[in-house]
């Protein structure tokens, strides 16, 4: 599926008129884009440290994730509003970036590994999950969010 | 999905997302050290 018509509309849409020609609301706009990407990073980190039982060990686990993930849906509902914003500046500058399609690849990877697997699982009372699932549920969960974050710093760079 | 189901799921993501990101990230890294190269030799 060829998505450059999309990139295309997004180049010549309100939107981008309005990030191209206001600086100020594009600064804003990026300020809370990163600010989503520290909560995010700080809830993902937060409850994937507490599986790998290395914070918190006097709180319960369930507990832990139960609060950051309330946190986590904010933070990507944040960034994603914000990033459509920022990337209709330059649509089709990204639309030929290989990192923004690692980055997008990565953050659809990481969202289906939460809402499908990560999330589902967790609901269940943890001390009934093998360690080692709980372990490499954490691993991965953080080896994903930080390729999202990283490959979205890399797009400046390539 | 049952939670034994869910753990394997969990597993086999796990190993994949682990090696494809082994993967990418050496690619990355590859080219970083290639263009130190040849900027400083």
């Amino acid at each position: 599926m060829d998505l450059y018509p999309f990139f295309d509309w997004l180049d010549t849409s309100l939107l981008a008129d309005i990030s191209k020609a206001y600086g100020g609301v594009f600064a804003v706009v990026q300020m809370f884009h990163l600010l989503g990407i520290s909560m995010l990073g700080g809830m993902v980190l937060v409850g994937d440290l507490r599986l790998l039982n290395i914070v918190m060990r006097d709180i319960p686990s369930e507990v832990v994730i139960e609060n950051t993930h309330k946190w986590f849906n904010v933070a990507l509902v944040i960034i994603v509003i914000s990033g459509i914003f920022m990337s209709s500046a330059v649509a089709l500058k990204l639309y030929y970036n290989t990192m923004f399609w690692a980055k997008m690849a990565s953050l659809a990877a990481g969202v289906v590994f939460v809402y499908a697997i990560r999330r589902p699982l967790l609901k269940f009372d943890h001390a009934t999950i093998k360690p080692t699932t709980l372990r490499m549920l954490a691993i991965t969960s953080i080896l994903i969010w930080f390729t999202v974050a990283a490959s979205g710093r890399w797009i400046g760079f390539s | 999905m049952n939670k034994n189901n869910l753990e394997k799921a969990a597993l086999g993501f796990a190993i994949a997302t682990i090696i494809s990101l082994t993967w990418f990230w050496s690619i990355q890294v590859g080219w970083v050290i290639e263009t130190l190269e040849m900027a400083y030799g």
